[in-house]
């Protein structure tokens, strides 16, 4: 406990550095480069398959010769903006631009078939903004002992907490367990194409080349969501029938009273589903979201509505992806481990900069919290009044032609993905995916449970067999983290059919038939 | 599995969907050789993945190895496709939201975007971003019926324009 | 299908424009074939990292190219052709005229890959120069029972097959001197491979392994910040920054080992046209502006000639060659 005391001390800094940390945004450059990281982030969060990363990592030529905190300024605005804009696409068209905003496809497109786009974008642009600001005050209060707590993630933590998000791939299902399962696993093989974590040896890469690295990512979310859909719709599509156009209004744009309130639950969950996930080195907003979304789902009244166009279900994830940013922030600062993609080319910049990511960062540089703290925050309230404000222009996009959308979304998910690696092959899987999502779609199989057996195959395998090659089956005992997680993953799993099971039993005791019409 | 496979795959789906009049029948038999479908892919799936995990090579290592986490995933696939006959194709059960049913006007501009869009990508690095896209885009708007020349001329000029100005001058991608 | 007489003109006009716009993509490229006759370099040369955009590689190659343009005074391109642990990158660069205008930046992987069943050989590319060099060290965390290096091997041999390392890959620049290790302290370790040198290192940290052997650089955020203690370097001789770190070799284990990148064109490339790239990027590496940029991320900058480099080539494909077939023999 009084190493938990002494970890503390330095986070207790004087009133001095806070003054002096958050007198960064004072400066009137300091803003004009939020401003432009701002617009550029925006800006490329909604166009799908240019991600934030690649804007980062090539700001971060620019910004090479900067002063180390305007050019922070700037990548870091990028990255928060990008996550508002991200959102937009995934709401209107299906398209999630990058893995965070996977969640927001769940509601956030059947919401805006129901016309209910305008109220989407607003949920969903308060939800990112709230999970940013928890995030941001995480960062600011309890930065460093919480990042001595993702120290306690070894390999057998890791795994236990990658078999907790693999019991989601029945929430994600939305109904269909065995198909969902099926969609799971083959999730997970995709992940094991490339070569072996371990031995290194090649696994299932066909003699293609840049299969050795595995099933790059962003193209089969945006093949799996994005392409499937565009490819759904044009074979549905009649040439008689006069075209329909789903998104053709966005509806009310602000949430009335009984449905702000019923988005508070919601929102705590994401938040503190966040918090915790965003701490865990190497899992990041993607996983979050979709934990969010399941845990809200979890607890609400409306279990039924998730997926098929839930305000509860968008705000929750929206809320949760972005919370981790927080975590993300201090795990990549306070220990060198990047948080994900974007932090990763962070610190390739910060070591330019002379600045050491690591457990030095923060006792030798306190006001530098504060800073990111005054950045974030700033860039996080511009972000919500630009979505806020933006998105009325957006109706006139989708008064466009269903066919002329399609045009747009092939060619741009084409040519950003592309740019992603500068690699043609990036481009036939992602229309490949987009065949392969097709027939999912058609024959009912949910693509979820493929994107999170992707995103956490890696991670499963390797964390295992790493696990079992450091102290054998018996670190999992030893690990009270790990047992306690593989503790909620089971309850995760028993629950809701024990639940159902005596609610069934409790209808059947009662009056007959009386809550028949509740069960999905 | 290369696209054209996998077209004709989906092109067989339709079989069961092909009804032009639009309207859904939920007919059991239909639901059967749809669910019967989604078995045998998945079954095929399981089956390929147990086959590749076999060619992995061993190197005799300690632990669990290169094959175990593939192999488990196959049989995994391989169990739940079996236990989908008894939930899903005997009792021909499905979920209600069943897609819509596809047209043969909508396959057949299906297949002939994919193949606009092959085009596209492997002329990508030969000719210049812009000028493919415009003419890219521009058959695509013919192929969806639409005619006219705002639609075939500033419509692609604007998509082109924006595609090199974002990717080629602004975010430096090698397609110029 | 009705078209238009106003249609048909305006596709006549579309026709036009593409026609147009064919010319000045050929005419374009006509003019630059035109100019290859003349002094090299005439038009834009580009430099291929085969990393991700914002990595440490890729942040040194955009310091550098700006450098180089003073040099050779044409544009230079930083382009990034990521995968496969960089043999998409290097595979990629065997397939272009072999004329200067192409460079790759590689790293340790161009000898290593060739033993780990990927088509790619050394003998494919002209060795332009070594820009920098990442020297190794085996560092512990903070509270480990191992003072000395001599503990570390006294215990692995006291219990053999149960001391563990981190790597940041199978078969990468810091998994094979493990191997040297091991042969040459005679004792038998377990690696644990991760994904990368940040979550390697930080697994040390946490005492979830029992040694990191990786970049003396990489470690420093971890020892700066107490998390970790140095053993030993694997270097020739101590280092400036660490004057109190002693050398592998001062202690009995005659290892040494550095991670590197470098530039390199297709094999052919005219012997004037490599002199003049390699002479100027060695003027390039030796600016200010390059060093202080490259010893902020606690790396070595070199600049050596195409010679050297070639030579040390030579070396590091005999040793790590050497390595991966005792790590696969075992």
């Amino acid at each position: 406990m009084t190493h938990f005391l002494e970890m503390l001390g330095p986070s207790l800094v004087t009133a001095n550095a806070v003054l002096d940390g958050f007198s960064i945004i004072l400066q009137l450059d300091t803003l004009l480069y939020i401003g432009l990281g701002m617009l550029v982030g925006m800006l490329v969060g909604a166009f799908p398959g240019v991600t934030a990363t690649m804007a980062v990592a090539l700001a971060a030529g620019f910004t090479m010769t900067m002063e180390p905190m305007q050019g922070l300024a700037v990548l870091l605005t990028i990255y928060v903006a990008a996550q508002f804009g991200d959102r937009v696409p995934a709401i209107l068209i299906n398209t999630p631009g990058t893995p965070a905003s996977i969640s927001t496809t769940f509601d956030g497109y059947p919401l805006a078939r129901q016309g209910k786009a305008g109220l989407a974008m607003t949920v969903s642009a308060f939800g990112s903004a709230v999970g940013m600001l928890v995030g941001i005050v995480l960062l600011a209060v309890i930065a460093i002992p919480l990042a001595r707590f993702a120290r306690e993630f070894g390999p057998p933590e890791l795994f236990a907490l990658v078999v907790f998000g693999l019991t989601m791939m029945i929430g994600v299902s939305s109904g269909r367990i065995i198909k969902g399962l099926i969609a799971g696993c083959f999730g997970l093989f995709l992940a094991t194409v490339g070569r072996d974590p371990v031995s290194g040896d090649a696994r299932f890469t066909m003699d293609i080349l840049e299969l050795n690295s595995g099933v790059p990512f962003i193209p089969v979310i945006i093949g799996l969501f994005g392409v499937a859909e565009v490819l759904n719709q044009m074979l549905t599509h009649n040439k008689n029938i006069t075209q329909t156009k789903p998104i053709s209004q966005l509806g009310q744009w602000w949430p009335d009273k009984k449905t702000s309130k019923s988005l508070i639950k919601p929102t705590a969950v994401g938040a503190a589903t966040g918090s915790v996930i965003g701490l865990v080195p190497a899992v990041g907003g993607d996983i979050s979201g979709i934990i969010g979304w399941d845990n809200a789902r979890r607890v609400s009244k409306e279990k039924e509505k998730f997926g098929k166009g839930s305000l509860e279900g968008l705000m929750a994830g929206d809320t949760s992806t972005t919370t981790t940013l927080g975590g993300s922030v201090t795990t990549t600062m306070a220990l060198g481990i990047p948080g994900d993609s974007v932090m990763a080319v962070l610190i390739g910049s910060m070591m330019i900069w002379g600045i050491q990511p690591g457990p030095a960062l923060f006792s030798s540089n306190p006001s530098m919290v504060y800073s990111l703290v005054a950045i974030l925050t700033v860039a996080t309230l511009l972000s919500l009044a630009v979505s806020l404000l933006r998105m009325k222009s957006m109706v006139k996009l989708l008064e466009l032609n269903q066919a002329y959308l399609w045009i747009i979304i092939l060619v741009f998910c084409m040519v950003g993905t592309y740019s992603i690696n500068n690699s043609v092959f990036d481009v036939v899987v992602m229309l490949l995916m987009g065949i392969i999502g097709l027939v999912m779609l058609r024959l009912d199989f949910p693509a979820g449970p493929t994107v999170l057996g992707l995103i956490l195959g890696p991670l499963a395998e390797a964390n295992l067999r790493r696990t079992l090659i450091g102290g054998g089956w018996e670190s999992f005992l030893s690990s009270p983290i790990a047992m306690i997680l593989f503790i909620i993953s089971a309850a995760a799993l028993l629950f809701p059919p024990l639940r159902e099971m005596s609610r069934r039993r409790k209808a059947e005791v009662g009056e007959k038939g009386k809550f028949s019409a509740n069960v999905p | 599995m290369t696209p054209q496979d996998t077209l004709d795959q989906r092109h067989s789906t339709g079989v069961i969907e092909s009804d032009d009049s639009g309207a859904v029948r939920h007919s059991a038999s239909k639901i059967r050789i749809r669910e019967s479908l989604a078995v045998t892919l998945a079954l095929v799936g399981g089956i390929a993945v147990l086959i590749g995990t076999n060619n992995i090579p061993l190197r005799g290592t300690g632990e669990l190895g290169p094959r175990f986490w593939p192999a488990l995933l196959g049989w995994g696939i391989v169990g739940l496709s079996v236990l989908l006959v008894t939930t899903n194709v005997l009792p021909a059960r499905t979920s209600q939201d069943t897609p819509s049913p596809m047209t043969r006007y909508g396959a057949t501009q299906l297949i002939l975007t994919f193949g606009v869009l092959l085009a596209y990508l492997s002329l990508f690095n030969v000719i210049t971003l812009w000028l493919i896209t415009f003419v890219t885009v521009a058959l695509l708007v013919l192929l969806y019926g639409f005619r006219g020349w705002k639609v075939l001329i500033l419509f692609p000029g604007i998509i082109a324009a924006v595609l090199h100005i974002l990717f080629v001058v602004l975010l430096r991608v090698p397609l110029g | 299908m009705k078209i238009s007489l106003r249609n048909s003109l305006k596709s006549a006009k579309f026709v036009a424009v593409a026609a147009l716009g064919a010319l000045v993509a050929t005419g374009c490229a006509a003019g630059a074939s035109e100019d290859e006759a003349g002094d090299f370099p005439s038009k834009d040369i580009r430099l291929v990292v085969p990393w991700e955009a914002g990595g440490s590689g890729d942040l040194s190659a955009r310091t550098l190219a700006p450098k180089l343009e003073e040099e050779l005074g044409v544009n230079v391109i930083v382009e990034n052709r990521p995968g496969a642990n960089g043999s998409v990158g290097y595979n990629w660069m065997t397939e272009q005229e072999p004329d200067g205008y192409n460079m790759v930046m590689v790293g340790a992987e161009i000898v290593t890959l060739q033993y780990l069943d990927y088509e790619i050989d050394p003998a494919d590319y002209e060795f332009l120069s070594q820009l920098l060099a990442g020297p190794g060290g085996i560092a512990v965390r903070a509270d480990s029972p191992y003072e000395t290096l001599d503990d570390l091997i006294q215990d692995a041999k006291e219990r053999p097959g149960e001391v563990t390392y981190s790597s940041p890959g199978v078969g990468s620049v810091w998994d094979n001197p493990a191997q040297g290790l091991q042969e040459l302290a005679d004792i038998e370790l377990i690696n644990v491979p991760f994904d990368g040198s940040a979550p390697s290192i930080a697994a040390a940290a946490a005492g979830d392994v029992d040694f990191s052997i990786d970049a003396v650089g990489s470690q420093k955020a971890q020892v700066d910040g107490g998390e970790m203690r140095y053993l030993a370097l694997l270097t020739e001789e101590r280092l400036e920054d660490l004057p109190d770190v002693p050398t592998a070799k001062e202690l009995g284990i005659d290892l040494q080992n550095a991670s590197f990148t470098g530039l390199v064109v297709p094999d052919g490339t005219p012997e004037d046209v490599v002199n003049t790239l390699a002479d100027a990027i060695q003027t390039a590496a030796q600016s200010d502006e390059f060093k202080e940029t490259i010893e902020a991320s606690n790396l070595i900058p070199k600049g050596t000639s195409p010679e050297e480099f070639s030579e040390f080539i030579k070396q590091e494909d005999e040793r790590h060659g050497a390595w991966i077939k005792l790590a696969q023999g075992e």
